[in-house]
């Protein structure tokens, strides 16, 4: 039993976070949100020129080849820079979920491994599937094309802006197409394993967002005085700080493990564990931006301050690829039917 | 990242179910003391003869020379079978490996592994309980021996125990820390009081201590002089980490006991209770990711230290969620005193304030952790 990362994924933590630094960070989010782009875009080609874009596609395909945990490691650091770049989606759910449909993804995944990037259309409650014409395109860009992708069907899409409140992952609105069939039951294994592991990538943006807000939070009690002293002194302020780090740890273990499981262990397990991941990070991420909001004071709930764009991201990637409660009530119910006829809990 | 057993590992949880399947007590473990003491003792007896007790301790001291992971192996196949739990004081032993003299561990610690001779811990005091170093028992020198004065209390098996690993102040009033020593004091020594503490739920797992002119050898002090705080971080280090106590598997067979109980009640199908099951479930995939992260850090060698306290409050809010929502799920009848739930729920209080308070490991991670000045 090892749960430790390579030093190969270490590096890759290490080298994802400096160059997420110089890339992105306060200022160029701030440019997204005052509508200017042109930094965020030219951030986004420099992963790709450093095949962090295509991390996740087959070398046989012409991507990195990389691991499920390669690419969450990845996406934690993106995340916690306030990275306004379409990583999650064009990076991580499309080429899964292509090369979860078979021989008709292959020209996805080469176009990805070229440069390519896409939207990823969900349905209206920003679940999956993309189904019927009110569908949303995540991390939509102005005459970027939308992925609907079913177990059978791949087709890409236009889409237009639509309401969103996340400013770095804007939404589009699906004008017609990506509308693709899903089976009701009896997903095929390709399929359920691809949603699994973009359910875990999702838990690990979520718990970038954490670390990136408790990091604010954090640093500013350390140095923000009332009363004479660092308001770090108090203890109620502290005994906030440390939840914060109960559960930025807690996130990591569960996206990091979570990430392994789903590529390596039966699909039920890899079902069930991602969408543990998912619900926890969800509901942990927004419950300690919240926090941080609170310790930041009357600063963090103004325009000006960093903290609600790592809000906005939360509650935005929280609701998408299955909700918290929905995530709950689906583990629950499958307990309590696998296990709930033993009481003596033997099985 | 592995998170599968290596071939060895898989071939010793082989080894271990075997063993367990003919070895695991048919009898329900008793609820109330000191029948359950009891048969706690029994047990760990015929752990020991198994070969299953001490696994990740050195071979010459009785142990295995096994790692963590075996332990760890060892708790959840535990809790698999049904089983009770291996003594969870053997952290306690921990001090004497690292701490005793070689005439201490050979005095010591064959009984201390074989349960011939039970242990309890004298360190909390009724003024001295999260702020341990506060404590006031006093140990002074008289020739060749010390003699012991003052209270402990929340001594769990104190009642039972045949030797006592005491705290006793050795220095000023004013050396808080740095003016403690531990000594091993056996329990049958004049002067040595003893009467139980009768919990919320009945149960009688505590006990206060009195300590009237007990006299002990200086032989008897287990580290150096005034050195006794090193003694306490090296034990409570190992009884903050979730790895250790193997309460996961423990948890996991209530939760699917709460399940059933529920389907047989045909409340299994209301929304709220499925999905407050599903979050319990959420809290034990969690804890279990979390300690094996914890496990493997050990494993390799980095040192334990206060990351366990993140472990304990992750353990205790799982507890404490896991408990309420089994009231939650049972209903008007838990609180009729049917069935042990009741019991269980109040002893899950108690999860906040062992081994260090829900408060205090907070102040741990903000001021060691986060490194946050007071």
């Amino acid at each position: 039993m090892d749960f430790s990362l390579s030093e190969e994924q270490e590096l890759l933590a290490a080298s994802t976070r400096s160059l997420a630094a110089d890339l992105f960070g306060e200022s160029v989010a701030r440019q997204v949100l005052d509508g200017d782009r042109a930094r965020a875009d030219k951030g986004w080609s420099n992963l790709q020129e450093a095949g962090l874009a295509s991390l996740l596609v087959a070398e046989e395909h012409g991507g990195g080849g990389g691991s499920l945990l390669d690419a969450c490691v990845v996406t934690t650091e993106l995340y916690s820079a306030l990275a306004p770049v379409p990583y999650l989606t064009s990076a991580v759910a499309v080429p899964l979920l292509a090369a979860g449909s078979g021989e008709q993804g292959t020209p996805v995944l080469t176009a990805l491994a070229e440069g390519a990037t896409y939207g990823l259309f969900v349905g209206a409650d920003l679940s999956w599937p993309a189904t019927g014409p009110d569908a949303v395109c995540l991390d939509w860009a102005p005459g970027r094309d939308g992925l609907a992708v079913g177990p059978d069907t791949l087709e890409l899409g236009p889409a237009e802006a639509g309401p969103g409140v996340d400013p770095l992952h804007p939404l589009g609105r699906g004008t017609g197409a990506g509308s693709v069939s899903w089976p009701a039951a009896g997903l095929p294994e390709a399929s359920s394993r691809a949603l699994a592991g973009v359910r875990v990538a999702a838990a690990a943006a979520l718990t970038g967002c954490l670390a990136g807000a408790a990091q604010l939070a954090w640093d500013y009690i350390a140095t923000r005085e009332q009363y004479g002293k660092p308001i770090a002194a108090f203890q109620a302020v502290r005994h906030l700080a440390a939840d914060l780090l109960v559960d930025l740890e807690t996130c990591r273990s569960v996206s990091l493990g979570a990430a392994w499981q789903v590529e390596n262990e039966p699909i039920e397990d890899a079902a069930r564990v991602a969408a543990v991941a998912k619900s926890w990070c969800g509901e942990a991420a927004v419950r300690s931006i919240e926090t941080s909001i609170q310790l930041l004071g009357g600063i963090g709930v103004t325009w000006e301050s960093t903290a609600h764009l790592y809000l906005r991201t939360a509650h935005q990637l929280a609701a998408s690829f299955g909700d918290t409660r929905s995530l709950l009530r689906r583990v629950g119910a499958d307990f309590i039917s696998a296990r709930g006829g033993h009481s003596d809990g033997s099985s | 990242m592995d998170l599968r057993d290596t071939p060895e590992q898989a071939e010793f949880r082989a080894q271990l179910r075997a063993w367990l399947a003919d070895n695991v007590p048919t009898e329900p473990e008793p609820q109330t003391m000191p029948a359950r003491f009891h048969y706690v003792v029994a047990w760990q007896k015929r752990l020991y003869s198994g070969g299953w007790v001490a696994l990740s301790w050195p071979k010459e001291y009785g142990g295995q020379g096994l790692g963590p992971v075996e332990e760890s192996i060892l708790n959840q196949e535990l809790g698999r079978a049904g089983a009770p739990a291996a003594a969870s004081f053997t952290f306690l032993g921990r001090a004497f490996l690292t701490f005793g003299t070689e005439e201490q561990k050979a005095r010591y610690l064959p009984g201390f592994l074989s349960a011939e001779e039970i242990w309890c811990q004298g360190f909390s005091e009724p003024e001295a309980g999260s702020d341990l170093a506060s404590l006031r028992t006093t140990a002074t020198r008289d020739g060749e021996d010390f003699v012991i004065n003052g209270q402990k209390l929340w001594t769990s098996r104190g009642s039972f125990a045949q030797f006592c690993l005491v705290l006793a102040r050795t220095g000023t009033r004013e050396s808080r820390h740095r003016g403690i020593t531990a000594f091993v004091v056996p329990t049958d020594t004049p002067g040595m009081t003893r009467k139980p503490l009768i919990m919320a739920n009945g149960d009688e797992e505590f006990a206060e201590v009195y300590f009237d002119d007990v006299r002990v050898p200086a032989s008897n002090m287990l580290g150096e002089l005034d050195q006794g705080w090193k003694v306490t971080q090296a034990t409570l280090a190992y009884e903050r980490g979730a790895a250790d106590l193997g309460y996961l598997a423990k948890y996991e067979r209530m939760l699917a006991q709460l399940a059933g109980i529920a389907q047989e009640r045909g409340v299994s199908d209301d929304v709220s209770n499925v999905e407050a099951v599903g979050r319990v479930l959420g809290h034990l995939e969690v804890l279990r990711l979390h300690s094996m992260r914890r496990l493997s850090d050990r494993a390799q060698g980095k040192a334990v230290g206060a990351e366990t306290s993140i472990d304990k409050v992750m353990m205790t809010q799982t507890e404490q969620l896991l408990l309420h929502t089994a009231l939650d799920i049972l209903g008007p009848e838990a609180v009729q005193g049917r069935g042990d739930w009741f019991k269980k729920y109040l002893y899950s209080r108690a999860a906040s304030i062992y081994g260090g308070t829900a408060q205090v490991q907070r102040n741990i991670i903000s001021g060691r952790l986060l490194g946050l000045k007071e």
